[in-house]
This record gives structure tokens, C-alpha cells and sequence, in this order.
């Protein structure tokens, strides 16, 4: 009894994610731009927006800003519908659109303090966030009184952002915060959306992949306007690449290795990768299926194989590359089946 | 909402006011109007003429109407669209509506300014030509008056369509060329009116509605100090039509 009280006041208590997409569809005559897409960002998460292009992301993206309406579903922000109650919901928002785009005629600290100014900062704390986000941003020396017109792409980014962050909001949404900088601009944009952990939920769109990897708590994968997989690095691993997969650097050729680890586990697949040196050393590639606990005891067996001379056993682990391919492909397969091409 | 209104309000005329192409169409504005009231002095001095030179200033009100409102209004949207602006604007808890009302009221404001700045001509006419000022016509301030307010009243609905057109195209051009020609059709439109109702016999009750969008006639009698509802109610219920489509297109094509 007390078991089934106790989830529904759990439930009750626990906040609402900051950022919720329920079913979300969208359509731009006929082609369905997304689909179906549901996810939910909670609160001091970064989740990182992954799709090629055209995948559907800007649109979610702007259906969840209260920009483009949705056919069908709903964006949530905190809790709040965005199509129903668009400027309680957009409170709860700071939004960095694809491009970027500034007033050029102005300079950094007018934008920003005009910005903060409609954002609904109190008058009493406009000068205090302008300063605050200034900082954060590294914009405060350098670009202060600048016309936003004559600042590099760097510093652009860099006002974007800023601006996102004006308000404290409990949900950010950034469209491509990285596209087009340098790799030190990007290590600066990445450690400050790495301080926003814990304090804000995170959504950043980048077509940089090593970017989220290094960033993001969770990834959401969107292809063809649909959801193809999400999910933090490791469980999507184990959902695009099942089993375990070693390299082993040894002198036994394939087959001599397939019947050695075949007989203590079936469905082992080794191949070989390299031809081997002139010193008889070859590469083999070790395929292990879900689940099978002769992963860790692989260099135990490998060692007993006669004449092997075993120089090197290392586990391959998918990336973030990996599993977005195997992602986007999957769902084009999925799609190419059902239009029955 | 007044806070939010007020604050896009000031930064729009902000905009407006660093903007050089203000300064190019205040100084083009300022041209034309002291060129105008120039030859109606100039006929007022040479022969027996119907109006005072200050009521000329506003028979023409059509020609600041047709050309200056276009380029007011055509950056206001169309230029922020291009740019992406709008939608980043969109996504602060700025509704549409405040959005465009503060662009009309900047709009407005500035339109009226140089209204305001070419009333400088009557009134150096009055005191610097010798013996003009002791000569009441050359400064009808009545005239002055009743004209001023025929401009404000009407301007809102031509502004109004200079932001409807701004709004539905990510082209200045477009919009103003749109606007320009709308406002072209609004001002003759009374004259289409009457020359069908002359030529046809059955369309003789378009004389109705003709007197109604003679806008001429409304500012004649505006300058001469006679003001009823008709002109209130065709500008007003124009501008409000005008300003609410203007969100609308605003809202869904951000």
C-alpha cells in the first residue's frame, strides 16, 4: 500500500522537465519536416541536438521557442505550454537562433542592456546581468562598447550567447553555438557551456560531434524528422553496437583465434584487419556477442593459444561518430523499407 | 505590457534616429515641403489665390504621404525579417502586438516631427519678410492648426499600410514600392469612385461611398476648422484593421 502511495507523491513533487516535447509534428506542405518527436530536457542537464542536415532540428527547435506552431503536440517550458501561454513560457527561455542575428548598429553593452530590459530583468539588476554575462562571455574587456557590426564571428557568438544567458533562464536552447569559430573560440564557448551544467537545461544543436561528445550529458539523435535515437553515450552504444569488440595484435592468424575463443563462447567473430608484418605479426579484430562475459577474460585465453606471441589486446569503443552513422542509417533503412524502395 | 511597449518603443526610435537614411528623407522631406510652401508664396504674391499659403501646405499632404511614409516604414519589418532579428525578438515574452505598435508609434512620432519641422516655414515667412508679419494670412494659424490635426488623424493609417507591407516581404523594396502604390489607391480611390458613378447609369450610388474616401475634401475642411467623425472613423477604423493584420503576419510569418 504505502509502495503505491509513495510514486504518485514522488511524481508530484518531482519538477517538470525544463524543456518537454510531447509528439511534436510539423509539416511544410508536404514535406513532414518532424514527426512524432518527443523528449524532455531536465533541469541542469546539457543535451546535446544531433541530425544531419534538414534532419529537423532548427524546426524543433523553433516550435519549442514559440516561433514556428506545431501541427500537432505540444512544447512545454518548465512546465508551461509555449503555443497556449507563449509569454508566461517564454520566461523560461533564453534562445541563440541559427546565424545568430544582431543589430549591427549597436554596441555590445546597449544590445545586451536593452535585451535584458525586455527579457523582464528587474531595472534594479539590468546593469548587475549585463555585467554578470559580460564576464562569463569574455566580453566585458574587449568588446564592452563595440558596434556589434564590426565584431569577428567569435565575438558574435559570443553576444549570442550572452544574450541567452541574460535572464537566468531555466531552459537555453542554442542553434549551432560553435558554427564558424576557431578551435579557441570554440574551447572558450565550450567551457562556458560546460559552467551551465547544474544550473540551467541545456539544449545545444552542432553538426561538431567531438564537441557534444565532450559537453552533453545525453544526446538526442533526429533524422528524417524523427527521433532515431536518445540517450547518454553509453546506453546508445549498447543500443548500435551490441557486444564488445577488441583489437588484438598477435601472431595466430583468424582462424586459430576463432577456434580458441569458440570454444568457450559461440558466436565469435574474428577477422583479420591487417596482412601480417614480416615478423608474422598480424591485427585481428575480436567480436564478442551481447552479453558474453568472455570479454573479461579475453587475455587470459588469448595468452594460451601456442605460438600466438601476443603483443597488444585493447577494446574498441564506438564514438559519438560512430553511433550518430549507425543512427541516421538505421532510420533511413527503416524508411527506405516502409516506402519499399 | 507599457514597460515592455515603452522599452521597444525607445529602442525603435533609437534605431530611427541613428540611422542616415532618416537624415537623407528628413532632409528630402524639408526640401520639398519649403519648395512647395515657397511657390504657393510666390503665387499668393503674384495673384488673387483661394488658399492661404499655409493651408497649401496641407492641400499637398498627399505628397509627404505617398512618399515619405513608404520609405519610413519600409525597413521597419521587412529589414529586421531579412536579417533574423524579428524572430530573435520574438523569442523574449514580446508579444506581436507590442512589437508593432511600438513601430507605428516611432513610425508616427517621426512622421509627425518632420511635419512639425516643416511648419518652420510659415513661421519664419511671418517674421522675417518685412511687412509679412503684420499680414494675419501668411500665418493662418487656424489653417496651421486644423491642418496639423488632418495630418495626425490621417497618417496612422498610411503608416499602418506602410507596415503591413514592410511586414509581408523580407524585401525593402518590395515594400516599398507596395506601400506606395496602396497609399496611392487610398488617396485617388474617391476620384475612380466618381468617374464610374459618371459614366455609369446604374452605378450612380457609388457618389456615396466616394464622398466618403475623399480625402481631399477631409482635409480641406480640416484646414478651415471643420471636423466631423467620417474622417476620424475612415482613419481610424484603417489604421486599426491595418496594425491588426500587421501582428498577425508578424506572428505567423516570424
Amino acid at each position: 500500500m504505502s509502495d503505491n502511495t509513495a510514486a504518485p507523491q514522488a511524481a508530484a513533487s518531482e519538477p517538470s522537465p525544463a524543456i518537454e516535447a510531447v509528439s511534436l509534428s510539423k509539416s511544410f506542405g508536404a514535406f513532414k519536416a518532424v514527426s512524432e518527436v518527443s523528449f524532455s530536457v531536465k533541469r541542469g542537464e546539457i543535451v546535446g541536438f544531433l541530425g544531419p542536415n534538414g534532419a529537423g532540428k532548427s524546426t524543433t527547435m523553433r516550435i519549442l521557442s514559440g516561433l514556428t506552431p506545431a501541427d500537432c503536440g505540444t512544447a512545454r517550458l518548465c512546465g508551461v505550454s509555449v503555443p497556449a501561454r507563449p509569454d508566461l513560457a517564454k520566461r523560461h527561455l533564453g534562445y541563440m537562433p541559427e546565424n545568430n542575428p544582431l543589430p549591427e548598429e549597436l554596441r555590445v553593452i546597449e544590445y545586451l542592456t536593452w535585451r535584458a530590459r525586455i527579457k523582464e530583468v528587474p531595472p534594479a539588476r539590468v546593469r548587475e546581468r549585463v555585467e554578470a554575462v559580460m564576464e562569463a562571455c569574455d566580453l566585458a574587456r574587449t568588446a564592452r562598447r563595440k558596434l556589434i557590426g564590426t565584431l569577428s564571428k567569435g565575438f558574435r557568438q559570443r553576444v549570442g550567447i550572452a544574450d541567452a544567458l541574460l535572464a537566468e533562464p531555466d531552459a537555453v536552447i542554442l542553434d549551432e553555438p560553435t558554427i564558424g569559430l576557431d578551435p579557441h573560440q570554440i574551447l572558450g564557448i565550450r567551457d562556458l557551456i560546460r559552467s551551465l551544467r547544474g544550473k540551467m537545461a541545456v539544449l545545444i544543436s552542432s553538426h561538431i560531434l567531438a564537441e557534444i561528445e565532450q559537453v552533453c550529458d545525453r544526446v538526442i539523435i533526429i533524422n528524417g524528422g524523427r527521433i532515431v535515437g536518445q540517450g547518454d553515450k553509453e546506453s546508445l552504444r549498447r543500443e548500435f553496437f551490441p557486444g564488445r569488440v577488441f583489437s588484438v595484435v598477435c601472431a595466430a592468424d583468424a582462424a586459430a583465434v576463432a577456434r580458441r575463443l569458440g570454444e568457450f563462447e559461440i558466436g565469435v567473430i574474428v577477422t583479420e584487419v591487417a596482412p601480417p608484418s614480416p615478423q608474422g605479426v598480424r591485427t585481428l579484430r575480436v567480436q564478442l556477442p551481447e552479453g558474453a562475459p568472455l570479454g573479461d577474460t579475453l587475455l587470459e585465453k588469448l595468452i594460451a593459444i601456442p605460438d600466438a606471441r601476443l603483443r597488444e589486446v585493447s577494446e574498441e569503443r564506438a564514438s559519438l561518430e560512430d553511433i550518430f552513422v549507425a543512427a541516421t542509417r538505421r532510420s533511413r533503412d527503416i524508411v527506405s523499407a516502409e516506402i519499399g524502395v | 505590457m507599457t514597460r515592455r511597449f515603452l522599452t521597444l518603443f525607445f529602442h525603435e526610435l533609437r534605431l530611427q534616429l541613428v540611422s542616415p537614411a532618416t537624415y537623407v528623407i528628413a532632409t528630402i522631406f524639408l526640401a520639398i515641403m519649403g519648395s512647395i510652401h515657397w511657390m504657393a508664396l510666390w503665387g499668393a504674391a503674384s495673384d488673387t489665390q483661394d488658399w492661404l499659403p499655409s493651408e497649401n501646405l496641407f492641400r499637398l499632404h498627399w505628397v509627404p504621404a505617398l512618399f515619405f511614409i513608404p520609405m519610413l516604414t519600409m525597413g521597419s519589418f521587412a529589414e529586421e525579417r531579412r536579417m533574423g532579428t524579428l524572430a530573435a525578438l520574438l523569442t523574449t515574452p514580446v508579444g506581436p502586438h507590442a512589437v508593432t505598435l511600438s513601430k507605428f508609434a516611432a513610425a508616427y512620432l517621426l512622421y509627425m516631427g518632420l511635419w512639425a519641422l516643416a511648419l518652420v516655414f510659415p513661421f519664419l515667412t511671418h517674421f522675417t519678410l518685412v511687412g509679412a508679419a503684420a499680414d494675419p494670412r501668411v500665418l493662418g494659424a487656424s489653417s496651421l492648426i486644423g491642418g496639423l490635426a488632418f495630418v495626425a488623424s490621417s497618417a496612422p493609417l498610411y503608416i499602418g499600410v506602410g507596415l503591413l507591407c514592410s511586414a509581408l516581404t523580407r524585401s525593402m523594396l518590395v515594400a516599398g514600392i507596395t506601400s506606395f502604390v496602396i497609399i496611392l489607391a487610398l488617396l485617388s480611390a474617391n476620384k475612380g469612385l466618381f468617374w464610374l458613378a459618371d459614366t455609369h447609369e446604374t452605378l450612380r450610388w457609388l457618389y456615396a461611398p466616394a464622398e466618403l474616401l475623399n480625402v481631399g475634401k477631409y482635409a480641406e475642411d480640416f484646414a478651415r476648422g471643420v471636423v466631423d467623425t467620417r474622417p476620424l472613423l475612415h482613419f481610424g477604423s484603417g489604421a486599426i484593421l491595418t496594425l491588426g493584420v500587421t501582428a498577425l503576419v508578424v506572428e505567423s510569418k516570424a
